[in-house]
């Protein structure tokens, strides 16, 4: 499975999926002219990287994302979904939710991840700006 | 080009189910199997929509907080950028703008004050004291004219006062009311010194060359100035 990384452009953020690492990160502001065009190649790959991947060890998921549009986060439920499969199934898989202290919005949307992909080990990282 | 859409999973979903709807002779189990398909998505795309409602409406709130600040910040950038942040008066070019806008539409009188022997007063009370000197004259200012006309500070210790729609008896009223409303009374910040101004005040009719409005008043400024000062000349 070959790594993914995508630098951060003024309305993409960046992706750095290391899968040999098991380490997946995403950073930035996502509102891209195109959201399902962005994503979905992402989203392809991390379900395909679960789909091969015969290792049980726990994979990691950095999401530092400031702001994401509603397009975005349709798509966001798509790869928490297949995440939440793998973790259902085989390794455990570590969310850490990275959001500004001040920032409710995004607080809060990571508690709506939580308490809807019940098999993520989530946890909420409050940032200082 | 590669056909994606948010809805990939949902679509894929509604053509099972079509093609369930549409297939001849499907047994009971085959349609509940079809049924809890459609169930699971069904549940999932309400959840999602719930979602992405509040977080639509969460950003929402946001964005008008955000724009709402964004109009106070806008607004006092505006009143900075047209008052003077010592006086509170309206600084020189904002007052001209205003008095040139005046002269197109109606006759206006025209008062110029400078504050006399200003620069002693820095040299020996401190340039802290002629500030304060300077705010305390604004106050009176405002408080003789009480909402008449408009005040700006033009230079370092001069005042233009405008007075719209005013004749110019009015005009010298006003400026003799403020001319006693400086050296009547001491300034709290310097009570040793006694504190006078100059005047010069003109009338001048609509559609009158704010250039040279200006000019013909502050040459009896200068008159003032020069029978001795703490006086009205026009």
């Amino acid at each position: 499975m070959t790594n993914i990384f995508i630098p951060a452009s003024t309305s993409s953020p960046e992706v750095d999926f290391q899968f040999d690492q098991r380490r997946l990160s995403l950073k930035g502001e996502a509102y891209p002219e195109n959201a399902a065009l962005f994503w979905a190649d992402i989203v392809a790959a991390v379900r395909q990287f679960i789909q091969e991947d015969k290792s049980d060890a726990p994979i990691t998921v950095d999401v530092a994302l400031s702001y994401f549009n509603s397009s975005s986060a349709k798509m966001l439920f798509s790869l928490f979904d297949a995440l939440n499969e793998k973790a259902a199934t085989g390794s455990s898989v570590i969310l850490n939710w990275f959001h500004d202290e001040e920032d409710d919005t995004i607080y809060e949307f990571g508690q709506e991840l939580c308490e809807d992909f019940t098999h993520l080990s989530f946890h909420d990282h409050a940032t200082q700006s | 080009m590669v056909d994606t859409n948010l809805f990939e999973a949902e679509m894929a979903a509604l053509n099972r189910a079509q093609a369930t709807v549409t297939a001849p002779g499907l047994d009971a189990s085959q349609y509940r199997q079809a049924l809890e398909d459609l169930v699971r998505h069904y549940q999932r795309l309400m959840r999602e929509t719930h979602r992405l409602i509040r977080h639509g409406d969460r950003s929402e709130a946001e964005l008008n907080a955000a724009n709402t600040r964004l109009q106070q910040l806008s607004a006092e950038l505006d009143y900075k950028a047209r008052h003077d942040s010592l006086t509170g008066t309206l600084n020189r070019r904002a007052i001209f703008e205003k008095a040139q806008n005046h002269l197109q539409h109606v006759s206006m009188s025209l008062i110029i004050l400078d504050i006399d022997f200003f620069k002693e007063i820095n040299d020996s009370c401190g340039h802290p004291a002629g500030d304060a000197v300077l705010k305390e004259l604004a106050e009176r200012l405002f408080s003789i004219l009480n909402g008449q006309g408009s005040i700006g500070r033009v230079g370092g210790e001069e005042f233009t006062i405008l007075l719209p729609e005013t004749g110019l008896r009015d005009a010298l009223h006003v400026a003799e009311a403020i001319r006693r409303g400086i050296a009547d009374q001491p300034f709290s910040s310097v009570p040793e010194r006694r504190i006078t101004a100059s005047f010069g005040v003109g009338w001048n009719e609509r559609h009158t060359d704010f250039a040279l409005a200006y000019s013909s008043t502050d040459a009896a400024l200068y008159r003032a100035k020069n029978k001795g000062r703490n006086q009205v000349a026009f």
